[in-house]
């Protein structure tokens, strides 16, 4: 399971540096592959680590800027501040723990 | 089993990359905008404390310094003319990509091509009113100008060399949020730059709404109540001024002519609400002996702002102030010698021609007792996740028209002087380098629209205003109404020479202003139109002027932010003896009786925490609307245009001139005035109730709404409700969205102090704190001292001391 959340942390923000937001879901499937034992465990670190990442992600660049631009953001949007870090976690974990299940499903291990 | 499972996750996490990669309706693409790495939480924007730059490569032909200040102002030294317009360019894309994009593309009509098929009929009609072909009538001329190709070349290049080295995380917001990418800039975006400017200040007219009245009302109604010089008015230049010139004849005046009504033909008037002050002091009226201007621009408040602050330095120029985003060059502004401000001139300048063709072809039509050929233009406007859309314009030798009744082979074309080929930036770049007065002048010639009151003060003492611009020569009335297109007395064939446009230098009252009034009394040789700003603000200021001989720069400060209404003034002490006379006068509740007695205690300021700004305005208005709807009434044609409120105010002042309009006009039916007073009151005070509740709502600042827009009409990065003082009418001239652009003061002493304000802020970002910095700053009639460096080195050490600009007010 570290082993996963290390290949998706170091992967995703590798690959989001240069390329589209998708591209995500491989190191998550490849995190899959060769990471957890269980289905579930699989799930989780791809949730835990993606949606950690982006959340985390989210937060500096906020610090950075002292929170002027999530608070423009979330009246563009019309929704309260948490909710605009509440749909970047979404976006990143959903996408994270499913490539991640995938990636582990396909190998087969476990029981 | 275990296969379908893997196929499934799969599935899903495809679905999800795909789905969060999508538009979906009104909800943008959710994964590249929350993407944290390159989404919109990259867009924040500069967040600099002051800090400099050295641009290198790129194309620069040398290294150039960009020096920020606290304000993120950019002062640019470069080391020769080529670069210097470069970084111009390079960091005003920096700061302002997405604005230059969105607007450039409202000019071109392209704006469908990003936001879909909602924008096709905005942009068909910028197309009919002939916006890219005016943009490429001066390209021409441009591209044979010496000095101005390079200049626009050398600020594209910049432009692009911002642009070429982005990736979608550097993306300006806006563009991630419409899920679009930045297009390239050329100097044709520019020239529709322009175009938007002229499209602004000089495309209103009033030829439909008169050709309306003339056709219900007669002569002899407008030569009474819309009359091209009004009583009160108070020209820019003085009264009884000689014109010392053999002036251009204009062709014999025709019969009147009556268009036909074409159904969907829609014209702007021009707005009453963008105007400008300005004026320059000469130094036996200033404390120090030396020249004082002062300018400030009446504008659509917009954010991004219509204005960008810079210091362009080269070896042949060194001048501060503002420029528009997408073009180079400083457009108000001074530099080490001369300093320079403008307002916009309501002189007519866009014809409305009927147009009868021959037959349904549209291949012909009348002119000069003969058929002519027409030509067209086949736009193609691209539109966003459709099919582009095809729309032919067709175009005579007065322009291209605008609207059609193919039924009837009738049509209504558009003879805009913006259409015209010029190199209005050459005066631009000329003037930031002149070094006094002559220099001045001769950058004045390149400039033909928006034709702009240019006021001018030098440090050698020397103050100036040009009216200046190109103008037709006209028969007087000619271009007033509906004009006839098959008739050559109304063709433009002459202009009035540049040394014939009103101008005065030096004069003995010691001041120049302009207020967009009247240029002239009707004295002057040639006839500029017939619809110029009411007398108020030029009024005001002249009466200000002539006050004093120890004016400072706080005074000027001071002056741009007074907020008396000669509107008020003059109309409320009338409203109220009139009503009175009226029965209901002593029918009032007390809380009427307590604001009737505020009114008559008020000094006719506009203040923002005031009611009785409000009452004043509303029942002035609603007095106005019904008098001239009794005359009005008894025709259905429309647009009319309605007597302005001098017009209106004279008239309440003379029982006798009312009761004659009254029979002339109304068929001797209509209500005393008393009577129109007293409904205008009652009116005033239920549409308040109802619109707003108790009087506590009623404040000046609540009504007038004072707004700075985003350009994208996004509500969130809008700024509204600001509180703040002032009235269109009053020298703090605000309303609505509408107000002070731009303000400037210059004090010509031997080394240039300068102080302004805009509502808004140099970055464009929604994400920086120099986004809206100086909103507040303005609501609050604050002011910023200006940094006008000497070199680089200046600025560098300026920064590096750590100073802060401190605000002033006057």
């Amino acid at each position: 399971m570290k082993a996963s959340v290390v290949i998706i942390v170091l992967g995703s923000w590798g690959l989001m540096l240069f390329l589209p937001w998708w591209t995500i879901i491989f190191p998550c499937f490849i995190a899959g592959l060769i990471g957890p034992d269980r289905g579930y465990k699989a799930f989780v670190a791809g949730l835990v680590a993606s949606g950690g990442l982006w959340l985390a992600l989210a937060l500096f660049a906020d610090f950075q800027n002292s929170g002027v631009l999530t608070g423009q953001m979330a009246s563009v949007m019309d929704l309260p501040v948490w909710a605009v870090y509440a749909a970047t976690l979404f976006v990143g974990a959903v996408t994270g723990a499913f490539a991640c299940l995938a990636g582990y499903l396909v190998l087969g291990r476990g029981r | 089993m275990k296969w379908i499972k893997a196929g499934g996750a799969l599935l899903i996490t495809l679905a999800l990359a795909i789905v969060f990669s999508s538009q979906l309706g009104p909800v943008p693409a959710l994964g590249p905008l929350l993407n944290p790495v390159s989404g919109f939480w990259q867009s924040d924007g500069p967040q600099h404390k002051p800090h400099h730059v050295w641009l290198t490569g790129m194309g620069l032909q040398d290294s150039v310094l960009v020096v920020y200040d606290d304000r993120r102002v950019p002062h640019i030294f470069a080391r020769n003319n080529h670069d210097v317009y470069f970084a111009q360019g390079y960091v005003t894309a920096q700061d302002r990509l997405w604005q230059m994009d969105i607007q450039a593309r409202s000019g071109a009509g392209t704006l469908a091509e990003i936001l879909g098929e909602g924008l096709v009929e905005i942009d068909k009609e910028q197309r009919r009113k002939g916006m890219m072909f005016g943009a490429l009538n001066k390209l021409e001329v441009y591209e044979q100008d010496e000095l101005l190709m390079p200049t626009l070349t050398a600020y594209t290049d910049g432009v692009n060399a911002w642009i070429n080295q982005l990736s979608h995380r550097d993306y300006p917001l806006e563009y991630k949020l419409i899920g679009h990418k930045p297009a390239p800039w050329t100097p044709l975006h520019t020239l529709v730059m322009h175009m938007n400017m002229a499209s602004t200040l000089a495309s209103g007219t009033s030829a439909a709404g008169m050709s309306n009245v003339r056709e219900a009302l007669g002569d002899d109604f407008i030569n009474r109540f819309l009359p091209a010089y009004p009583a009160d008015m108070d020209p820019i230049i003085p009264e009884n001024t000689q014109w010392p010139f053999n002036p251009v004849s204009p062709a014999e005046v025709p019969d009147a002519f009556s268009p036909v009504t074409l159904s969907d033909a829609n014209y702007a008037f021009p707005s009453p609400y963008l105007g400008s002050n300005s004026w320059a002091v000469s130094g036996y009226r200033t404390e120090s002996g030396r020249p004082l201007l002062s300018n400030d621009m009446h504008l659509e408040l917009s954010l991004p702002s219509i204005w960008y602050e810079v210091q362009l330095s080269s070896p042949d120029m060194n001048v501060y102030g503002v420029s528009l985003p997408g073009a180079p060059t400083v457009i108000v502004g001074f530099n080490s010698d001369v300093a320079w401000g403008v307002t916009n001139s309501g002189a007519n300048v866009l014809d409305v021609y009927e147009i009868t063709f021959e037959d349904e072809s549209l291949s012909r039509y009348r002119h000069d007792g003969q058929w002519k050929e027409t030509s067209y233009v086949v736009e193609e406007i691209p539109v966003a996740g459709g099919h582009a859309v095809i729309d032919t314009v067709w175009y005579t030798h007065h322009g291209p028209v605008g609207f059609l009744d193919r039924e009837n082979l009738k049509g209504q074309a558009t003879q805009w002087i913006a259409h015209r080929a010029s190199v209005d930036l050459r005066t631009f770049y000329e003037i930031n380098r002149a070094g006094g007065y002559t220099e001045f002048v001769e950058g004045l010639q390149y400039f033909d629209v928006p034709a702009q009151n240019f006021t001018y003060a030098d440090r050698e003492g020397n103050i100036s205003l040009w009216h200046n611009g190109l103008f037709p020569v006209r028969w007087e009335g000619m271009g007033d109404f509906i004009s006839d297109g098959s008739d050559p007395a109304y063709d433009w064939n002459e202009f009035i020479p540049r040394d014939h446009v009103p101008n005065i230098t030096n004069p003995e009252r010691g001041f120049v202003s302009s207020a967009n009034q009247n240029p002239t009394d009707p004295e002057y040789p040639y006839f500029l139109g017939r619809f110029f700003a009411s007398y108020e603000r030029g009024a005001r200021i002249n009466e200000v002027l002539s006050e004093r001989y120890d004016f400072t720069y706080a005074d000027m400060l001071g002056l741009q932010l007074d907020n008396v209404s000669l509107t008020a003034r003059t109309g409320l002490p009338l409203l109220l003896s009139l009503f009175e006379e009226h029965s209901s006068y002593e029918e009032l509740s007390s809380e009427e009786q307590q604001f009737i007695e505020q009114l008559r205690s008020w000094n006719y300021e506009m203040l923002g925490d005031a009611i009785e700004p409000t009452l004043s305005r509303l029942w002035l208005t609603k007095t106005r609307r019904k008098i001239w709807d009794q005359v009005y009434s008894r025709t259905d044609r429309r647009p009319v245009r309605y007597p302005d409120n001098s017009r209106t105010i004279q008239l309440m002042a003379d029982a006798d001139d009312y009761q004659m309009m009254l029979n002339d006009f109304a068929g001797g039916n209509g209500s005393p005035l008393p009577e129109i007073v007293a409904q205008g009151w009652k009116e005033t005070i239920s549409q308040l109730r109802e619109e707003r509740g108790t009087p506590d709502n009623w404040n000046w600042a609540d009504v007038q709404n004072v707004r700075v827009v985003h350009l994208g009409r996004i509500d969130a990065l809008t700024r509204a409700g600001i509180q703040t003082h002032g009235a269109s009418e009053a020298l703090n001239s605000k309303r609505g969205s509408v107000g002070p652009s731009w303000r400037m003061v210059v004090s010509l002493e031997d080394e240039i102090r300068a102080w302004g304000v805009y509502p808004g802020g140099q970055s464009g970002s929604p994400g920086s704190v120099h986004y809206d910095d100086f909103i507040q700053p303005w609501a609050d009639g604050e002011f910023f001292p200006l940094h006008f460096f000497e070199s680089g080195e200046e600025a560098i050490s300026w920064i590096q001391q750590g100073h802060q600009t401190q605000r002033v007010s006057p």
